[in-house]
C-alpha cells in the first residue's frame, strides 16, 4: 500500500480545499490493499466491502488528522483495525464459531498481520493476479474457488478427494504464488 | 508440512468442521509460538489478497452519498480500476517471451488494451486486432445483469452477445436473496419438462488473437448460483464447449443433443454441483478449458434445478458471470490434448 506519499499528500490537500471528487482517486489507489487487509482478517466478501466503505468514509471525514508525508496506507489500516474490532464486538453475541475464531486470531496476531500488510504493496497484489493465471490448472481451479463456506466440500466432491486435501493443495498453490511473486519482483 | 497450519486454515475459513477443543488448542499455540503465529498470519493475509484480487470491488455507493456525487461516477471508478488491472496483464507479457520493442505502448499492445477496456463492460466484447499477446487475459463476458433487457429470448442463441434460454428475467434483490454482485441478478424459472433450466450464450472467438508458436488459449468461466427456496438440494452446472463452427452454425451442434452427445465439440468442460439441503448463500462454480486453435465459437451454458426430486420445481438465481481467455504457452502436460479435451 505504498503509492508516492508526496503525490498522495498533494491529492489530499486538494480534497481538503474542496475538490471532494478527487477522493475517488484515493479510493481507486487504496481499495485493493485495504480490501486485501480486511479479507485477511474476515474472509467474507460482503463484510469486507462494507467495512472498506466505512473506512474510506471515516478517512474522508477525518482527513485533517492525517499527517502529510506519513504512510497513508498505514493510516487507513489503523482506521480499519478500529472498525474491525468494533465489527467483531457488534457481532459477538450472534457470531459463529468461525467468526469467534477469526476475532481471536485478529487479536492475537495483530502485529504479524500488520507486518504482512506492510509488505503487500500495490505492485505485489498486481503480481499476484498475474501469478494466479500462471498456476497449473488444478491449483488455479482451487485458488479460483476459494475456501469459504461450503466451497472446500463442493470442490472435494468434484475432484474426488477430501476436504483436508483441498486445504493442502491450496497451501501448495499459495507457496507457488509466493515464489512466482518473488520471481516477478526481480 | 505443518499439520496444525492446515487445521488452523480449516478453522479460520470455516470450510471444514474443527472441534471447539481443537480451536482452543490452536489459539493457545498461536499465543505461545511466534513462528506459528507468523506463518498463520502470512497464510491468511495471502488468502485475503487472493480473495480481494479475484472479486470485483463494490460500487461504493455510501462514499458517493458522503461526497455528494452521482453514483454513476462510482461505477466508472470500478470499471477503470478493473480495466487497469487487465491492461497490466496485457501489457506485461511473460518474461523471456516478449519480442523486443513490443512490451510497452507499442501500437499493437495498445490496440489490444484499448479493445479490452472498451469492450469489458459491454454485454458482448468484439475486438479487431491482429497482435498476438502472450500473457494476455481478455474478458469475453462480464455480466452481473446490471443493464440491458429484463427478459431474454427463449431457446438457443442465434447470435453472440446475449443470453438466451429457458423462462426467466432479470430481477432486483428480493429481500430473501440479494444479488451476488451489484443490484440485479437473473432469475431462471424451472423448466416444466426438464430437470434443469438453462441460460446460454455464444461467444465469437474469430476476432480474438490467434495463439502463436507454443502458445495456447485457455478459457475460465465463473458463475454464481442461488436457490429461491431454502431446504432443497439444488443442482447447478456450468458448461463450456468450443466449436470449429462459426457462431451462426453452433446451434446445429448443440440443440436437441444431450451434453454427452455433443461430439462435434473440439473441447468441453463441465462443473456440476449438488448442494446439501442446508446450503446457504451463493454457490460459485468455475470451469476451465483449453481452447483449440481451430475453435471459432464458444458456448457458455448455465443450468439450475432441484437435485433428485423431479416433483419439486423452483426458480434459481444466477449472477456474476465472468469468462476470460488467457493466452500463453501451452503447459507441457497438456501439449498432446488438442481434441476432445474434457476437463473434469
Amino acid at each position: 500500500m505504498n503509492p508516492d506519499p508526496h503525490d498522495t499528500a498533494a491529492l489530499l490537500d486538494r480534497i481538503e480545499q474542496g475538490e471532494s471528487d478527487l477522493f475517488l482517486n484515493v479510493v481507486k489507489r487504496y481499495e485493493l490493499p485495504l480490501r486485501s487487509y480486511l479479507a485477511g482478517q474476515l474472509y467474507n466478501t460482503s463484510e469486507v466491502d462494507d467495512l472498506a466503505q466505512d473506512v474510506f468514509v471515516a478517512a474522508y471525514r477525518d482527513l485533517g488528522s492525517f499527517r502529510r508525508g506519513e504512510d497513508f496506507g498505514a493510516w487507513l489500516r489503523g482506521i480499519a483495525r478500529h472498525r474491525l474490532l468494533a465489527h467483531f464486538r457488534s457481532q459477538h453475541r450472534r457470531a459463529t464459531a468461525t467468526q469467534r475464531f477469526q476475532e481471536e486470531v485478529a487479536r492475537i496476531a495483530e502485529q504479524e498481520l500488520e507486518s504482512c500488510a506492510e509488505r503487500n504493496a500495490s505492485g505485489r497484489i498486481e503480481r499476484l493476479l498475474h501469478c494466479i493465471s500462471r498456476l497449473p490448472e488444478k491449483f488455479r481451479l482451487i485458488v479460483h474457488a476459494g475456501l469459504d463456506g461450503m466451497r472446500p466440500a463442493a470442490l472435494a466432491d468434484d475432484l474426488r478427494t477430501t476436504v483436508p486435501a483441498i486445504y493442502q493443495l491450496h497451501y501448495r498453490a499459495n507457496q507457488m504464488l509466493r515464489e512466482c511473486m518473488k520471481k516477478e519482483a526481480h | 508440512m505443518n499439520t496444525d497450519l492446515i487445521i488452523f486454515l480449516q478453522a479460520w475459513t470455516g470450510g471444514a468442521d474443527v472441534s471447539e477443543a481443537e480451536r482452543q488448542r490452536l489459539l493457545q499455540r498461536l499465543q505461545t509460538d511466534a513462528d506459528f503465529r507468523a506463518e498463520c498470519a502470512d497464510e491468511i493475509q495471502l488468502l485475503g489478497m487472493i480473495e480481494a484480487v479475484q472479486t470485483r470491488p463494490p460500487r461504493w455507493l455510501g462514499i458517493a452519498d458522503v461526497l455528494g456525487i452521482n453514483a454513476e461516477k462510482m461505477t466508472d471508478l470500478g470499471a477503470s480500476d478493473l480495466a487497469a488491472r487487465v491492461m497490466d496483464q496485457v501489457l506485461e507479457p511473460e518474461p523471456g517471451l516478449q519480442s523486443s520493442g513490443s512490451r510497452w505502448f507499442s501500437r499493437h499492445s495498445m490496440a489490444v488494451a484499448a479493445g479490452i477496456v472498451l469492450g469489458m463492460f459491454c454485454t458482448s466484447m468484439v475486438m479487431a486486432f491482429i497482435a498476438p499477446s502472450t500473457g494476455a487475459v481478455i474478458t469475453l463476458v462480464s455480466d452481473g445483469f446490471e443493464g440491458g433487457a429484463r427478459q431474454w429470448p427463449r431457446g438457443f442463441p442465434n447470435q453472440t452477445g446475449l443470453w438466451v434460454g429457458d423462462a426467466g428475467e432479470v430481477v432486483s434483490g428480493t429481500g430473501e436473496v440479494e444479488p451476488f454482485d451489484g443490484l440485479q441478478m437473473a432469475r431462471l424459472d424451472p423448466s416444466p419438462t426438464a430437470t434443469l433450466s438453462y441460460l446460454e450464450r455464444v461467444v465469437d472467438l474469430q476476432l480474438l488473437p490467434a495463439p502463436q508458436g507454443d502458445e495456447m488459449r485457455h478459457v475460465t468461466v465463473t458463475a454464481s448460483f442461488h436457490a429461491a427456496e431454502r431446504g432443497l438440494r439444488d443442482r447447478y452446472t456450468l458448461r463450456v464447449a468450443a466449436f470449429a463452427e462459426t457462431p451462426a452454425h453452433v446451434r446445429e451442434q448443440w440443440v436437441g443433443r444431450e451434453w454427452r452427445e455433443i461430439e462435434g465439440a473440439l473441447a468441453t468442460s463441465k462443473r456440476p454441483l449438488s448442494t446439501k439441503a442446508d446450503a446457504e448463500g451463493w454457490q460459485t462454480l468455475t470451469a476451465m478449458m483449453e481452447v483449440p486453435r481451430e475453435a471459432r465459437s464458444l458456448v457458455v451454458s448455465l443450468g439450475c434445478g432441484v437435485f433428485q426430486n423431479p416433483d419439486r420445481k423452483t426458480a434459481h438465481y444466477i449472477d456474476g458471470v465472468q469468462a476470460t481467455l488467457s493466452i500463453g504457452p501451452l503447459p507441457a502436460k497438456t501439449k498432446t490434448k488438442r481434441f476432445r479435451i474434457t476437463a473434469k
